[in-house]
């Protein structure tokens, strides 16, 4: 049995599905507001929502995908008895989460967060290109037209920030001196590209596509300002062996079994790693360059 | 068009901030309202989407 820790509405987990369908393999979803029991049937471990019930010596494969197993934690009257019970209580959840990715899996809900700083430190330290950064609260040093800043944050959606719509933090260029400070922002230097290249990762193996987003004014700074009107031009890419091997050493470095990671190809021919997210979309290069990734996940699980 | 969330905020944000776009514009708002979805007992979700096929049915047969 699949264990799919998702999110109900997430469109990607479907189109994973459906190639279980097609492979016939047996899977339980959970999504993401869940809350389970735990209990113990005949010395087995058995978890209890609302909506499932399963042993846990009966998945054999876990996809990580969003939100998680979440426990129902119970409180106690008497504050001695609560913090010993709170202690059990997480002894058997973390017990039930490490067992559960003991099992053949696609990345760990333990190691879901990202951080985008010390992911590249990781990469540096892998020996991959990686355009200069840092972090500052003023634009004294600001080589400005030349240095982009982007959120350290994996959301960048800000619910209701005009009047009629959500924002959306991109990447962006530093045009303008600040007279004031501002919280610890990050910079990096901006690299003229040649064109963007987006990864998936699984297992060792690389699949990538280029987006020839530079001759776009919309898209050249960052291609998810999409053109509908006139679409970046995206195809297969094979990446040189020796970068595909530092992936494979940095995504081991950092536990994640899988994962989109971003590129850029510089107007000098060197390729510079951008950030690596384990639970990215995918679907967009699997479309585009006919890789059927949502397979690969299935035939893996 | 200047977002309010800098001028709401008590605290310093971080410069990105400044560079807030509009995300999707109200045709985009207008279709989310319009996209249906389905209760599918057989993918386990709430939000199966209804999607046409993108190829004519001549160009299947």
């Amino acid at each position: 049995m699949i264990l799919i820790l998702s999110a109900n509405n997430d469109f990607t987990t479907n189109e994973v599905i459906k190639w279980l369908h097609i492979f016939d393999k047996k899977y339980i979803r959970v999504h993401e507001f869940e809350l389970f029991e735990i209990k113990v049937i005949d010395k087995k471990i058995l978890l209890k929502s609302q909506r499932n019930s399963f042993y846990i010596d009966d998945i054999n494969s876990v996809w990580f995908r969003r939100g998680g197993i979440k426990f129902n934690r119970l409180q106690f009257q008497n504050e001695s008895v609560n913090k010993i019970m709170n202690e059990t209580q997480f002894c058997l959840e973390d017990y039930v989460i490490k067992k559960l990715e003991s099992k053949r899996h696609i990345n760990k809900q333990s190691n879901n967060r990202t951080n985008k700083l010390l992911i590249l430190e990781k990469a540096v330290a892998v020996g991959l290109d990686v355009p200069s950064y840092f972090l500052a609260d003023n634009t004294d040093h600001i080589n400005l037209g030349k240095t982009i800043t982007k959120s350290i944050s994996e959301n960048i959606i800000v619910k209701s920030a005009f009047d009629d719509f959500d924002g959306i933090l991109y990447t962006s260029i530093v045009d303008k001196q600040e007279d004031e400070v501002f919280f610890p922002t990050f910079f990096q230097e901006k690299i003229e590209k040649e064109f963007e290249i987006r990864c998936f990762y699984l297992n060792g193996k690389v699949w990538s596509c280029a987006i020839f987003s530079q001759n776009d004014e919309q898209t050249k700074i960052d291609n998810r300002i999409y053109n509908y009107g006139k679409p970046n031009r995206n195809v297969r890419y094979t990446l040189p062996p020796e970068i595909h091997h530092k992936i494979c050493i940095l995504m081991t470095e950092l536990d994640y079994n899988c994962g989109s990671i971003d590129f850029i190809k510089s107007v000098d021919g060197k390729f510079y790693f951008l950030e690596v997210n384990p639970v990215g979309q995918f679907l967009g290069i699997s479309d585009i360059c006919n890789y059927t990734l949502e397979k690969e996940i299935a035939d893996y699980l | 068009m200047e977002n309010k969330i800098r001028s709401e905020e008590r605290n310093k944000l971080p410069l990105n901030f400044k560079y807030l776009n509009k995300l999707g514009s109200k045709k985009s708002k207008e279709l989310n309202k319009k996209i249906c979805y389905v209760k599918c007992e057989k993918f386990q979700t709430d939000f199966m989407t209804r999607v046409t096929p993108f190829k004519a049915f001549t160009r299947m047969l």
